[in-house]
């Protein structure tokens, strides 16, 4: 081996290794910066994913004006409803000849339960066919109820009296 | 017997002596070596070996940059909103659900507002019949005893004149 060619072959093995240091560090940089790239795409994924989601529920909250007021509308929400609600069973009561007193209004939670009622208890006397029907009215009052307690006991001379214990769904607020 | 070791190596010597084993030796090797290549270069051997490797580096160079590109050529910037988030926000089915058993609920009341009504009607008018002849209270009343509806605030407001007699 003469010098020219230790020359040449020392030159072609530092061209390599510098070809290859060159491309391991060229590669390195590309990893380095596709790292970076893919958690900025990934942040910006997020962030329009969030942004398509709030317009979306946005969109389906406004859409749900009229459906969720008129749910709404089944539910007491405040204690001032009740008075307004008492008022309107009285006066019908009136209307049609039932003799009707309210006796209780208070609110509560039932045990282990979460949600707030409004409890008015009603006592009602009237025929027997009114009494049954103004119990079918007061089970159907247009909010979210229920009776929680019913008796009915039968006067003299016919008249019959109805004892109910309404509970009326308070909206959470 | 570390004596009989000793005697046995000693006949060994006497038996092969060093001449011997060079002599072997010598054989040996001038067999084995064959024609001698004194060529220490091989241009066209090393340059087919160079042409190999470079294609092998190259293809799996390309490779690497293929899938380096696939791989940050996939990323896209795009979202993805599952419809599951926004069904657990609102459930469409059970408000409509809620809707309707309440819209049948209003119309029961109103049933039975009106059954009570006319339930109240008829008490009246009864009363009335009772204490009235018919034909006095109203040319339009029916001869059944049942008022129309249209009379029914007047039967009651009148009835509530009558019944505490």
């Amino acid at each position: 081996m003469n010098k020219l060619t230790k020359n040449i072959f020392t030159a072609a093995l530092l061209f390599l290794l510098v070809s290859l240091g060159a491309c391991a560090f060229l590669l390195f940089q590309i990893k380095t910066v596709g790292a970076e790239l893919e958690s900025y795409i990934a942040a910006v994924n997020e962030r329009d994913a969030e942004e398509a989601n709030y317009l979306r529920v946005n969109r389906r909250a406004q859409e749900t004006v009229t459906e969720r007021a008129e749910l709404a509308k089944a539910f007491f929400t405040d204690e001032g409803d009740s008075i307004g609600f008492i008022d309107d069973i009285e006066s019908f009561a009136a209307e049609v000849g039932i003799s009707l007193v309210t006796e209780g209004l208070d609110k509560k939670t039932p045990e282990g339960d979460t949600t707030e009622y409004i409890t008015i208890a009603f006592v009602y006397t009237g025929d027997k066919n009114q009494v049954r029907t103004f119990t079918e009215y007061l089970e159907e009052v247009p909010y979210h109820s229920y009776i929680e307690s019913l008796n009915l006991t039968k006067r003299s001379g016919g008249i019959w009296e109805g004892r109910v214990m309404l509970y009326i769904t308070l909206l959470p607020s | 017997m570390g004596r009989s070791r000793n005697a046995l190596h000693n006949t060994f010597a006497i038996m092969i002596e060093k001449k011997h084993l060079h002599k072997m030796l010598r054989d040996i090797l001038r067999r084995s070596r064959g024609l001698q290549d004194h060529n220490l270069m091989h241009p066209e051997r090393e340059w087919y070996t160079g042409l190999i490797i470079a294609i092998i580096a190259i293809i799996g160079g390309g490779y690497l940059c293929l899938h380096i590109y696939w791989q940050y050529n996939r990323e896209t910037v795009g979202t993805s909103v599952s419809d599951t988030a926004i069904d657990a926000i609102y459930r469409e089915e059970e408000v409509a659900r809620a809707r309707q058993e309440f819209t049948e609920r209003v119309n029961r009341h109103a049933m039975s507002a009106d059954a009570l009504r006319s339930q109240a009607t008829l008490t009246a008018a009864t009363t009335l019949d009772a204490f009235i002849p018919l034909e006095t209270l109203s040319p339009t009343a029916s001869s059944t005893g049942v008022t129309q509806p249209e009379e029914a605030e007047t039967s009651s407001s009148t009835d509530i004149f009558i019944l505490p007699l």
